[in-house]
């Protein structure tokens, strides 16, 4: 009997959990009949909110050190090929900076960017360009890093904010 | 001359940082746009500024600036008034990344 006579596969495990959730849609007004933990089935804490928005903003340094990277390998956009990635980096910067700052201050976001931007592109440096990377360079490179840390910790959301069963 | 493009990529780059928050994720046509535009118009500038400064000292007087023209204009506003622990942390950040921009200048 061919398999396409049987209309009701029952039987059939469904590969994915029948709770298809539209990208985009807000997972915390949609409860999870999969979730194993207590707080995955809550609704989004600020803390979580935050600790993502933080992520973006890295990765938005990361596309920063990328373009300034392609901007140095297109040799004054004279390189094609280096100029077009250059453009692409460019973008994805700005969007995730735009990301992240729904949530992070302004502020405190622009200084992040350009700080992990000027880590990267300065560790980074000497291994694509002839560049070197001195122990002053070294010493501010850290006192940057000291900064970010320190400004990761101060924005942390006020223990009001956060639902006490999540801790 | 190049004083004056300086202080047009500074402007740029603060009006980048700010219609960058506006664009909520690049949701935003206009403020994306604006986005964009700030920061292409902040390069341009810059490079131009860069073609007579020294290189690591129009970095620096470019970020911090421009650093500091976000705080003041993200606590005007968005009425996103910082505590002096994130102040403190932002300055630090900020000397950081125009002391490694003059460092490797020398």
């Amino acid at each position: 009997m061919p398999r396409s006579a049987n209309r009701t596969p029952a039987h059939i495990p469904h590969p994915l959990p029948c709770h298809h959730i539209e990208e985009g849609t807000d997972m915390s007004a949609t409860p999870d009949p999969t979730a194993r933990t207590p707080a995955a089935s809550t609704a989004e804490t600020p803390r979580n909110r935050r600790g993502r928005a933080w992520l973006v903003l890295l990765l938005a340094g990361a596309f920063e050190v990328g373009y300034a990277l392609s901007v140095g390998g297109s040799e004054g956009f004279t390189v094609a090929s280096w100029s077009a990635v250059a453009v692409v980096f460019f973008l994805l910067t700005l969007f995730a900076l735009s990301v992240a700052l729904r949530t992070i201050d302004v502020g405190i976001g622009y200084a992040v960017w350009a700080g992990t931007g000027a880590v990267g592109a300065a560790a980074l440096g000497p291994v694509f360009f002839d560049e070197s990377l001195t122990v002053a360079k070294a010493c501010w490179l850290a006192v940057i890093i000291i900064g970010l840390v320190w400004l990761k910790l101060a924005d942390e959301p006020a223990p009001a904010e956060q639902p006490a069963s999540t801790t | 001359m190049n004083w004056l493009f300086l202080a047009v990529a500074i402007v740029f780059e603060i009006a980048v940082a700010i219609s960058a928050s506006r664009a909520h994720g690049f949701t935003r046509p206009g403020w994306t746009a604006a986005t964009l535009l700030s920061g292409g118009i902040a390069t341009y500038f810059l490079s131009l500024a860069l073609l007579t400064f020294d290189v690591g000292a129009g970095y620096a007087i470019w970020t911090s600036v421009a650093g500091v023209g976000i705080v003041v204009l993200g606590a005007v506003l968005f009425g996103q008034s910082l505590s002096r622990h994130k102040l403190l942390g932002i300055a630090v950040v900020i000397i950081g990344v125009a002391g490694l921009q003059l460092s490797g200048a020398a």
